[in-house]
């Protein structure tokens, strides 16, 4: 007989609908993930009662904790559900949309704050020319890694799901975009617009709203050094306040 | 300009409260710890304070405007704070919590103690170590909200400081943040240990000895 995996679905017909739980029964195989139950539910949608209901809707990409996109709290903890191994969770397991965004249907969410907060503090580099602008500059090796490790966020939005600071009560854009700016302007490009960038995060909602729980390194499914990232660019944003104020 | 406004209220705010807030909290500390020396030089020094030169404008200028400032939008930040303490049980996000709770009792508790005390005016004149023991001994209720205010004052001023490290970007790394962590512990058990060591002081002593009689 084969084994039942218990999974419990906070689900949520619409934006601004009453959410309800709903439980599936998941027939247990080898390196079963939590993408891979709610695949299940989406050719069988019948829940542990028997009865026929409509599939769990969740978003998800690329199925190897690259893309963010399947982001959902699971048994409490905000991570990827491509990356939430069955074998590895207590049962049964809970799935939740994460919280602090607009849900669009059960799992899946609307992600435009998070890039709006990546757009908000120009988190990139302007290359983009009319002519090739040749090879960028050499950066040190020591260097390239601590900010590879930058490089790594997805904008999953577990971060954020875990700050007691970003909500809607609050306008703080949440620590991986401040994290953005630091790996941009750390880039030997990006350094040309350093000043900017770090002016982009001195507003209402930027840096100074940070309050220092330091959930969001704790639940960083890529582990990037976010608090070290949030207190360096106090740091940067400290300097660049006093630099601004007294010269000219 | 609302924009680089906002960067200078809060930094401002995080400044405020080390100094000149976390200042007088010391000297408050130090001048409480008299007592344990004894209560005729906890008098003296009291009366010395109480006469200081330009006492009105210091006490307005260096401890209750920045102090309103510091509780008042301290009040805000407390508000936007959606606290989760219960689903992310870290420590570092209890510590947030306990930061805002803290915050609300010491306005709470500093609020009822300046305004009681100044309007007893137990101070005032000789025999202020009497009438402060008498005040204390009047009720253990009272008693108690001295310990629990003082208690959480402590934490909120420890556990700002390793804040204030952190916002102004001094420790950056987290060895750096847990050192400090460590310093900001041990600031906690002394200041804790100094302050219950001047009530119990002033409960349990009832008579001033002069001070002359413990020079010679």
């Amino acid at each position: 007989m084969a084994e039942v995996i218990r999974l419990r679905v906070k689900r949520q017909d619409g934006p601004g609908a009453a959410p309800y739980w709903e439980e599936f029964d998941i027939k247990y195989r080898a390196n079963l993930n939590v993408i891979a139950m709610l695949q299940d539910i989406q050719q069988n949608p019948v829940n542990a009662k028997g009865q026929k209901t409509t599939p769990v809707v969740w978003g998800c990409n690329c199925l190897e904790e690259i893309c963010g996109e399947c982001a959902m709290v699971i048994n409490g903890t905000p991570r990827q559900a491509c990356s939430a191994l069955v074998d590895k969770l207590t049962k049964p397991i809970t799935v939740e949309p994460l919280s602090k965004f607009t849900i669009i249907r059960d799992l899946y969410i609307d992600r435009a704050k998070l890039f709006n907060a990546l757009k908000k503090v120009n988190a990139w580099i302007p290359i983009d020319g009319t002519y090739d602008l040749g090879q960028g500059p050499k950066q040190p090796p020591a260097k390239a890694d601590w900010m590879y490790k930058l490089s790594q966020c997805m904008t999953c939005g577990c971060c954020a799901e875990s700050c007691p600071n970003y909500s809607d009560k609050s306008d703080f854009i949440g620590p991986a975009a401040i994290s953005q700016v630091r790996l941009f302007m750390n880039h030997p490009t990006g350094q040309l617009h350093r000043d900017e960038l770090v002016d982009n995060i001195m507003g209402n909602g930027g840096i100074a709203d940070c309050g220092k729980s330091q959930n969001c390194v704790r639940v960083c499914p890529k582990e990037i050094p976010l608090t070290t990232s949030l207190a360096d660019m106090n740091r940067e944003a400290l300097k660049r306040w006093f630099s601004r104020g007294l010269r000219f | 300009m609302t924009d680089q406004n906002h960067f200078l209220i809060r930094k401002l705010h995080s400044l405020l409260g080390l100094f000149p807030v976390g200042a007088f909290f010391f000297e408050h500390t130090l001048t409480n710890s008299f007592t344990l020396i004894g209560p005729d030089l906890w008098e003296k020094w009291c009366w010395c304070l109480h006469n200081l030169p330009f006492k009105v404008p210091i006490e307005i200028l260096f401890i209750f405007i920045p102090l309103a400032f510091h509780a008042l939008y301290g009040l805000w930040i407390v508000y936007v704070a959606k606290n989760n303490a219960l689903r992310y049980t870290y420590w570092r996000n209890w510590a947030f919590y306990l930061q805002r709770i803290t915050a609300l009792i010491t306005i709470v508790f500093v609020t009822w103690h300046v305004w009681a005390l100044k309007a007893a005016e137990l101070f005032v004149g000789s025999g202020g170590f009497v009438n402060f023991h008498n005040y204390l001994t009047s009720s253990p209720a009272l008693l108690a909200i001295y310990v629990v205010g003082w208690v959480a004052a402590v934490f909120h001023f420890s556990n700002g400081i390793w804040g204030f490290l952190a916002s102004w970007g001094i420790t950056v790394g987290p060895r750096a943040q847990s050192y400090a962590y460590v310093a900001c512990m041990l600031v906690f058990c002394l200041f804790t240990a100094a302050g219950l060591a001047a009530l119990y002081q002033l409960v349990t002593v009832s008579t001033v000895t002069p001070l002359y009689s413990m020079m010679y």
